[in-house]
C-alpha cells in the first residue's frame, strides 16, 4: 500500500445511491460493501466484481450500517429504528427502536451484541439471535452525558464519542458504567473516533482539522505518547480554511490509517512515525466515509453530495 | 531501568518511540536549550503559516503548570505537521501531553486563556460553525450546543417532508447559524461572564447586537473584527449588518447559482456547497418530501 508516488486513482463502483451516503463498510470475510444512505437505502455491492448485489428500502435516511456476516447485516436510521437485514433473502426486520434517530451502530463479536447509539442520548445494545424477528432482545440501555456521534468497538472496548465533546469508554463485559469518561482532547465538536486494531487506543477527529491520537492506558507513559496533529486544512491568504475531518479507517494489517476531509482530499497517515505517507488525488466533493478491507487491499472511499463511491486496489 | 546519564533528546522532544526501553534518560528538564531547538526547527521547516505554532504554541505553553511560564520545556510542542498541500512525509507534529487528563485547568491566568481565545477564533475558525468549543482540551466545553450536520440535515428533510418551503428552511438554518456566531462572538468578548449563560440568551433576531454590545474589553475590540473577515466577506454581512435582506438578497443569489447555503457567502461558495450537506437538500428534498 506505500508507493512513492501518488497511488492511481480509484475504479468507481457503478448503482451508486441517490443521496448522500452516510457511511460504508467492507465485510471481514469478504469483499463485500455495505453503503448506507440519505435515499433511505442499504445497498450492497461486490467491491471486486463490481456489481449491486441487493438494495433494502427502509423508512427514513439511513445513517449507519454493519455486517453480522456475509448473509446478514445490520442498519441504523433515522426513523428511530434499527434494524437487521437478510442479504440473500431481501429480508430485513426491526431489531428494536429507539427514541431519536440512530446514528451508529456495530456488532460486536466478541460479545455477540448489536451496539447502537442515538441521538436520544443513548447506547443500547441488542442480543439478534434471540430475535426470530418477533422477540427483540434489548440487553441494555447506557445513559450517554449527549447525543452520540460516534462509535468504535476493538476486542471488548468500545469507545463512544458524543457530542458536547465527551468521550466514554467501556468494557464490553461490564457495561454498567463507562471504564473511562473524557473530554475530547480537542477543542471543537467530534466527528469521527475509531480504535486501533492493535486496541491500545483510539483515534479522534473533529470538525476542526484535526486528529488526536489517545491511548486507553491511564499511565504516565503511555499517556506521553498521545498526541494530536492537524490535517486537511487548507492555507489561503495566510490563514487556513479549517476542514472537518470525517471518516478514520484504519488499516487492518498495516496499522497505518486513512482520514477523509471535507475538503475532499483522503490522506494516509503512520501513526507511529507521525508522517503522511500519500494523498490520493482530490475527489469532487467531501469524503463521507472510508472502509478498508479485511486484507486492506481495497479502500473504499464515499465522496458525497456527488454521490460517487471510488475504490482503489 | 535505562541506567544512562544522558537526556534523551527525542525524549524531550516528545518523540521518542523507545519509551522505557530507551538507551537515554527520559527526564523532564527545563532545557531552554531544548527549547530553542525544537522552536528552532520548528521556524525551519515550517514553511507557511507561523500564526499556528504560534497558536497551538500558547496552547500548550499555557498548559504546563506554571501558567505563565511560556519559556519552558514545551519544546515538545512542535508544530511542523503541516497540512495536505504541504508536501507529504512531512515533520512528525508532536503534542504530548505529559497530565493523563489534564481536566483541571483553571483560569488562572484569564490573560493568556483570552488570548488564547482570540488566536483560535482568528486562525482556526472552522468551516462548521455549529460546533461546541472548549479553549482548552481535556476541558469541559465553553460554548455548548452543537448540531452535526447529520442532524441538521435530517431536521431539513423532516421539515421539507412537512411541507416547509426550502426558504423557511433556509431561514431556520441561518438563524441557528447566526445565533451560533453570535455566541462564539459575545464569549470571544466575555469568556467569563458565563459562556453557558450566553448560551442561553438567544440573541438570534440581532446580529447585530454584536457591534452594540462591543464592550470596551480592551483587547478584544480588535480582535472581533479580526475574526470576521477571515470568513468570507458576504458572512461578514450577515453576521455584522443588522439587515436580514442583505443576507436573504445574498441567498437568492445562492439559489440562482444553485448552490443554497445556509451561509451566504461569495467566493467560498465552492467548499460551503461540499460541506454544507444540507444545503444541498433543497434540491433534493422536494422529491422526497413527496415520497
Amino acid at each position: 500500500m506505500t508507493s512513492a508516488q501518488p497511488p492511481a486513482p480509484g475504479r468507481e463502483l457503478s448503482n451508486p445511491p441517490t443521496d448522500g451516503i452516510s457511511n460504508l463498510r467492507f465485510s471481514n470475510h469478504s469483499d463485500h460493501l455495505l453503503v448506507s444512505s440519505w435515499d433511505k437505502t442499504v445497498r450492497l455491492y461486490d467491491a471486486s466484481a463490481d456489481s449491486l448485489r441487493g438494495e433494502f428500502m427502509h423508512g427514513g435516511p439511513v445513517l449507519d450500517c454493519c455486517f453480522h456476516d456475509d448473509s446478514s447485516g445490520f442498519s441504523a436510521s433515522a426513523d428511530n429504528t434499527v434494524r437487521r437485514i437478510v442479504f440473500s433473502h431481501g429480508k430485513e426486520d426491526i431489531l428494536g427502536r429507539h427514541d431519536a434517530p440512530v446514528r451508529c451502530i456495530e456488532y460486536s463479536y466478541a460479545a455477540g451484541q448489536v451496539i447502537t447509539g442515538s441521538w436520544d442520548k443513548t447506547l443500547k445494545c441488542w442480543d439478534p439471535r434471540g430475535a426470530s424477528g418477533q422477540e427483540r432482545t434489548l440487553v441494555g440501555t447506557y445513559p450517554q452525558p449527549e447525543r452520540v456521534y460516534s462509535l468504535s468497538l476493538v476486542g471488548n472496548r468500545l469507545v463512544v464519542a458524543t457530542a458536547g465533546r465527551q468521550v466514554n469508554v467501556y468494557d464490553l463485559r461490564n457495561m454498567s458504567q463507562p471504564e473511562q469518561r473524557r473530554e475530547s482532547s480537542l477543542k471543537y465538536q467530534t466527528r469521527c473516533v475509531r480504535c486501533y486494531p492493535n486496541g491500545t487506543g483510539y483515534a479522534l477527529s473533529s470538525v476542526e482539522g484535526r486528529v488526536a491520537m489517545e491511548f486507553f492506558d491511564l499511565s504516565e507513559a503511555s499517556q506521553a505518547k498521545k498526541y494530536a496533529f492537524k490535517c486537511h486544512r487548507k492555507s489561503e491568504a495566510g490563514r487556513d480554511i479549517v476542514y472537518p475531518v470525517n471518516a478514520i479507517a484504519f488499516h487492518p494489517v498495516y496499522g497505518t490509517f486513512a482520514t477523509g476531509g471535507c475538503d475532499g482530499f483522503v490522506n494516509v497517515w503512520d501513526g507511529n512515525n507521525k508522517k503522511r505517507l500519500y494523498q490520493y488525488s482530490k475527489y469532487p466533493t467531501s469524503i463521507a466515509a472510508l472502509s478498508f478491507s479485511r486484507d486492506g487491499r481495497l479502500l473504499a472511499v464515499a465522496s458525497s453530495y456527488t454521490f460517487e463511491e471510488g475504490e482503489k486496489p | 531501568m535505562h541506567n544512562k546519564k544522558e537526556a534523551c533528546r527525542n525524549f524531550q522532544r516528545g518523540s521518542c518511540q523507545y519509551g522505557e526501553r530507551c538507551k537515554f534518560l527520559h527526564v523532564i528538564q527545563q532545557q531552554p536549550k531544548s527549547n530553542a531547538f525544537g522552536f528552532g526547527t520548528q521556524a525551519i521547516s515550517h514553511q507557511q503559516q507561523k500564526p499556528n505554532p504560534f497558536g497551538f504554541g500558547v496552547q500548550n505553553n499555557a498548559q504546563s503548570k506554571g501558567a505563565n511560564d511560556f519559556g519552558n520545556k514545551q519544546s515538545q510542542f512542535k508544530n511542523t505537521w503541516t497540512r495536505s498541500s504541504a508536501s507529504s512525509g512531512a515533520p512528525s507534529l508532536r503534542q504530548p501531553d505529559n497530565q493523563p487528563q489534564a481536566t483541571n485547568h483553571r483560569c488562572n491566568d484569564p490573560e493568556s486563556c483570552k488570548r488564547i481565545i482570540a488566536e483560535d477564533f482568528e486562525h482556526e475558525r472552522p468551516l462548521w460553525k455549529l460546533t461546541c468549543y472548549s479553549h482548552w482540551k481535556n476541558s469541559p466545553c465553553d460554548i455548548v450546543g452543537d448540531v452535526s450536520y447529520e442532524e441538521l440535515r435530517a431536521a431539513a428533510y423532516d421539515d421539507a417532508k412537512r411541507g416547509l418551503s426550502l426558504q423557511s428552511i433556509i431561514e431556520r438554518e441561518r438563524n441557528l447559524l447566526n445565533s451560533k456566531l453570535v455566541e462564539f462572538e459575545n464569549f470571544l468578548r466575555n469568556p467569563y461572564r458565563g459562556p453557558a449563560g450566553s448560551a442561553a440568551a438567544q440573541q438570534i433576531p440581532f446580529p447585530g447586537a454584536t457591534t452594540i454590545v462591543l464592550s470596551p474589553t480592551t483587547q478584544n475590540t480588535v480582535a472581533p473584527q479580526s475574526n470576521v473577515p477571515p470568513s468570507s466577506p458576504a458572512f461578514l454581512n450577515v453576521s455584522l449588518s443588522n439587515s436580514e435582506a442583505v443576507g436573504r438578497e445574498a441567498t437568492n443569489v445562492q439559489l440562482g447559482n444553485n448552490l443554497p447555503t445556509t451561509v451566504a457567502s461569495g467566493d467560498s461558495n465552492i467548499w460551503l456547497k461540499e460541506k454544507w450537506t444540507p444545503g444541498e437538500i433543497p434540491e433534493e428534498a422536494p422529491p422526497d418530501a413527496y415520497v
